[in-house]
């Protein structure tokens, strides 16, 4: 492809120019150069950059035609000459076990072969390499292959497979994908992974590579949407309501509305709309985007028959070390009562009233079994709601018993909802696997009062509030569940409870209502409502007068502090393993439910830091005078009553003792990136005294460079690095900062960083992209013929181009453009069948890829400051993006074929 | 399976025009069948948020719902559904604020040219404890292609759910 442009092209301009000579002539659409000839007026030229991490393969097809004998291999084959890749990246690539035609006598249509392709990429223990394959009437088999740098030996592989699914033997299988071990074999750094052809099922491949963190990886989308809808009909969203709705709804060319509620109708395209010469579909589609221009219309929409609206990482991640996962206790500054409660609340006792917690045949779930006190009589689950008979030895019989487990539901799955509160009240901090609980030496008490579908009576939660009262020991008490009215019964069962200084803690609810339910909304509780990652009230939670404080309970709707994964909050569960059973295993969850352990795990600390502490006397005071949150003295709100939990200064509190301060630093994880080089950690005194003397920075490597200002109310410290031009750009860095100051004794505080250097704008490079301007409906086949096309290739990670307009001299080149509509699209054809925009092809359009516009090119046109962008990836339609249209039939892009390389100036003309 | 499912839609759609082009001024019959759908798993956690319907028939389909936020599906059970002979169908309720919630599959029939499937919502008992944790209860049915052009589920909410294959 490239040989007939960058060849072709020049070629022409020579002959443009000599025809020109003996010219003049052009009118509007020409300019005198100063020697008698003319240059072609520019109507339309702007420049395309590129989406972030882009790459492609470095000999595709359009590249290895050009440049040598197609039928010989790419010399990018060795193992020394292998790609580097970013550490994340999305990369469009090409193989092909053998070189071919596609077409008899079309020697610009043939393609290469590229038996391997060989990159290194930096990768971690755990992280994943993606490659996708496309079109499955011409994709072929390739094998990705992980290998040890060093050796070359094979660390794992996976095939895609046109043909058969090991799991689906006659569907096609492809996805491959390789992950480095997380079993301690391997450690960070840069590992060689192959794409292989296969000689016995040779030709061409297009693919996508992609290494991103996880939850990125899931919502790329590399074909365009092609989702359901139903022929003939839209939703429609008006301006107006009533009466004023109806009439500009009368004044649309559709029949058949329907009313949805004030402003939605759901209406039917005209009969006499549909040509018979166009798609149903297409006709549909057209019709949509011809209502969207009306007057009194707010959006219009397809009728889709399925809309998902959830896509991200799973939070399930036994192996891996999560406690930087666990964002939600650096947002509450969990960190920094560690350092004030150091044992973790070994001395207190908590009960959590919940579902019980997970227990294999042989053990308690292993994060918790450390600090359970499973206690006679704690399973309060009577008969009606009781489902632990299906092993009595494990879980007891059916109704109350001696055994606290969750058996799990008779009926659908389970997350464990007692095990993943408990997790976070008092997961074990010492045990090197999984994440940590807050208290983390607390003695759980688990207490099971909901059973089948996590839902139980208020009789047997009665009872056990009565036992907790009277027979647990309990210091404090967890109830993450609700959604009962008042009742006067339980209200005194809690009132017993905090009679006895026994502090009771409860969830709020998740009916996004300022209704009270209890047992959340009860004087005798601390009612806890649930923020998200940037401490916004999470899009579910209860708010109102009566909610006490906030805890983190997460939305799996946000990532509101951008580290690429759902805000839940992640603590210990099951799920069911390969051999049908429960394992212990982490996982995300959302809800007050989240929020309300966060707050009994600092209560904890704060019990052991004061044994005596009063559920009246001190917390409820202390919360009112700000002392426990990031509140301030009396300060209130509906949504998050006196604040946000913060658990560093609510042990500072608990202890008294003047003379005791810590830092708590903020932020309390360092990420530094080439474009943001530093970073300043403030070091928030926490505790009555503001004397900090001694501060020090221990050692940290020399890529990093840490200084102190002691000059501000606080002390800061900058973390920078060093000279991010030398490093390098796809190795990430770790380290962990230790800081020691002295308040009432010498203390040590260990501050996270992590680093990479990111040079990634000026490399981004989509391969060399074809501009065109192309009809405005496509052909039988599904293809927008262009009618204009330059190629260019990438400088300092953009692309420049310039239509000019067609000047009635000599023979019309490729990049001039006649008078009339067009789109103006861009990509790459990295498989060298003449079409660009399929998948796994880089793409652009105007104005925004997935909502193109038509542009009319005239004399009188001036379109030549156009900005555009391309990449690997396609728009969705999503709440984001809801003018996208799905395209049921699109094929891609067609260039200008060869043979129509010259064409007569009559024909383009239209004479 | 993709190309399957649409030869049995045009399949329907030729048998609907033959119908109505041979018989005008007449109803055609409406033909009623038992249709061979089972249900998979259900969970009150399956990450889709959306009520409706879920057709999914690849593997890398199923892949990219496998693992979705706050999700507890029983995977391998899913996979070994033979995706060439029957598709998978999520009926999903969409978010729900607490525990106590579930869907499940009670019958199936073909009726004319819709496969119409009864599903059952289960609800907590008014007067219940429940986890304050948000859920998304679905059930997945395997359903084995047939000559039917529109799958139609009742019995989630005030209105069928339609899905045109």
């Amino acid at each position: 492809m490239v040989v007939r442009d960058v060849l072709g092209g020049s070629v022409l301009v020579s002959v443009l120019a000599l025809s020109g000579c003996g010219g003049g002539g052009g009118g509007d659409s020409t300019a005198d150069d100063g020697n008698g000839t003319t240059t072609p007026q520019t109507v339309v030229a702007g420049s395309i950059g590129i989406e972030a991490n882009t790459r492609v393969d470095q000999d595709t097809s359009d590249f290895l035609s050009f440049s040598s004998d197609p039928s010989i291999d790419s010399p990018l084959n060795s193992d020394a000459e292998r790609q580097l890749l970013p550490s994340s990246v999305v990369l469009g690539g090409y193989v092909s076990a053998d070189s071919g035609a596609r077409a008899v006598g079309n020697p610009y249509d043939d393609y290469a072969m590229d038996s391997v392709d060989r990159y290194s990429i930096a990768l971690a223990p755990g992280d994943t390499v993606r490659v996708q394959t496309f079109d499955l009437a011409t994709t072929h088999q390739v094998r990705v292959v992980l290998r040890d740098p060093s050796t070359g030996a094979e660390i794992s592989s996976d095939s895609t497979d046109p043909t058969t699914d090991p799991s689906n033997p006659a569907l096609p299988k492809l996805l491959a994908s390789i992950t480095l071990p997380s079993d301690g074999s391997y450690t960070s750094g840069n590992y060689s992974v192959d794409i292989e052809t296969d000689v016995n099922d040779a030709g061409p491949v297009r693919y996508v590579l992609t290494k991103m963190p996880f939850s990125q990886s899931l919502t790329l989308s590399f074909d365009w949407p092609r989702f359901e809808f139903v022929p003939s009909e839209a939703i429609v969203s008006m301006q107006t309501s009533g009466a004023q709705g109806v009439a500009a709804l009368s004044a649309l060319d559709a029949s058949n509305a329907r009313q949805l509620d004030d402003h939605h109708w759901l209406v039917q395209m005209s009969p006499r709309q549909f040509s018979g010469t166009v798609e149903r579909q297409d006709a549909t589609l057209n019709w949509v985007s011809a209502l969207r221009k009306k007057s009194g219309i707010d959006r219009v929409t397809p009728n889709y028959v399925m809309h998902s609206q959830a896509v991200g990482s799973p939070q399930t991640a036994v192996n891996e070390p999560l406690y930087k996962e666990q964002w939600h206790y650096g947002l509450i500054n969990v960190p920094a009562s560690w350092q004030l409660a150091p044992n973790g609340a070994s001395s207190v006792k908590v009960a959590v009233l919940d579902t019980g917690v997970f227990k294999s045949p042989s053990a308690w779930h292993p994060e918790l079994s450390g600090n359970l006190l499973v206690l006679p009589g704690s399973d309060f689950v009577s008969e009606p709601y009781d489902n632990d008979d299906v092993n009595t030895a494990i879980f007891g019989s059916l109704g109350p018993d001696d055994i606290p487990a969750d058996p799990g539901n008779a009926v659908g799955s389970n997350v464990f909802h007692g095990t993943h509160v408990a997790g976070t009240i008092a997961g074990d901090g010492n045990n090197d696997e999984g994440g940590t609980g807050i208290a983390f030496n607390a003695s759980l008490i688990p207490v099971r009062v909901l059973g089948e579908g996590g839902s139980g009576s208020l009789k047997d939660l009665y009872r056990a509030l009565d036992w907790v009262a009277s027979n647990s020991g309990a210091d404090i008490v967890n109830l993450s569940l609700g959604g009962l009215p008042y009742d006067q019964e339980l209200e005194a069962k809690l009132a017993n409870l905090k009679a006895n200084n026994i502090i009771v803690v409860a969830a709020a609810g998740n009916d996004r209502s300022n209704v009270p339910t209890y047992p959340g909304a009860s004087r005798s509780v601390f009612g806890v409502s649930a923020v998200d990652a940037a401490g916004n009230l999470a899009s579910y939670s209860n708010y109102g007068d009566r909610i006490d404080l906030a805890g983190p309970g997460g939305d799996g709707s946000r990532d509101a502090n951008f580290d690429g994964k759902a805000d839940l909050v992640l603590s210990s569960s099951a799920i069911l393993g390969d051999g049908g059973y429960f394992e212990p295993a982490y996982i995300g969850l959302q809800g007050t439910s989240m929020a309300a352990p966060h707050v009994s795990g600092v209560f904890a600390l704060m019990k052991e830091a004061k044994p005596n502490l009063d559920v009246v006397n001190d917390l409820e005071s202390w919360l009112m005078a700000g002392r426990l949150t990031n509140g301030s003295a009396g300060s209130k709100t509906p949504e998050f009553g006196y604040g946000l939990i913060d658990a560093g200064k609510a042990v500072a509190t608990a202890l008294e003792n003047p003379s005791i301060t810590v830092l708590s630093p903020t932020p309390y994880y360092v990420s530094l990136n080439s474009e943001r080089i530093s970073e300043i950690v403030t070091l928030n005194p926490v505790g009555a005294s503001s004397s900090v003397t001694g501060l020090t920075v221990g050692s940290y490597p020399n890529w990093l460079s840490v200084s102190v200002n002691n000059s501000g109310a606080n002390p800061e410290l900058t973390f920078a690095l060093t000279n991010p031009q030398n490093l390098d750009p796809n190795v990430p860095l770790q380290a962990s900062v230790s800081v020691s100051y002295t308040t009432d004794q010498q203390r040590t505080l260990d501050i996270p960083v992590s680093a990479q250097v990111v040079t990634d704008e000026q490399q981004r490079n989509a391969g060399v992209h074809f501009v065109l301007l192309v009809d405005t409906t496509p052909d039988a086949k599904g293809l927008y013929q262009a009618e204009a096309q330059v190629a260019a290739t990438v400088e300092n990670g953009e692309y420049q181009f310039s239509f000019p307009l067609e000047n009635g001299d000599g023979v019309q080149t490729q990049s001039e453009v006649t008078p009339g509509d067009y789109f103006l699209v861009a990509g790459t054809d990295l498989d060298n069948d003449g079409i660009i925009c399929q998948p796994g092809e880089a793409c652009a359009e105007y104005p925004v890829s997935g909502l193109r516009e038509a542009i009319h090119v005239d004399q009188n046109t001036d379109l030549t400051n156009i900005r555009m962008t391309t990449g690997f990836s396609r728009p969705t339609i999503s709440a984001a993006t809801p003018d996208v249209l799905p395209r049921p039939d699109f094929a891609g892009y067609r260039l200008i074929p060869e043979d129509d390389f010259v064409r007569p100036l009559k024909r383009l003309s239209g004479e | 399976m993709r190309r399957m499912v649409r030869s049995a839609v045009v399949a329907a759609a030729t048998f609907c025009m033959v119908g109505l082009a041979g018989c005008a001024a007449s109803t055609p019959d409406i033909v009623s069948a038992p249709a061979k759908v089972r249900q998979v798993t259900e969970s009150s956690h399956c990450g889709l948020t959306g009520p409706g319907l879920l057709l999914v028939t690849s593997d890398a389909q199923l892949s990219k719902y496998l693992g979705l936020p706050a999700q507890n599906l029983a995977t391998q059970q899913l996979r070994n559904v033979d995706l060439e002979r029957e598709f998978l169908l999520f009926v999903t309720l969409g978010k729900k604020s607490t525990s106590g919630y579930g869907v499940r599959l009670t019958s199936a029939e073909i009726h004319g040219d819709v496969l119409d499937i009864r599903a059952e919502v289960r609800s907590p008992p008014k007067d219940a404890i429940l986890a304050q944790v948000m859920t998304s209860p679905c059930a997945v049915l395997a359903v084995e292609p047939g000559n039917w052009n529109a799958i139609r589920v009742t019995g989630i909410g005030d209105s069928p759910l339609l899905l045109r294959p």
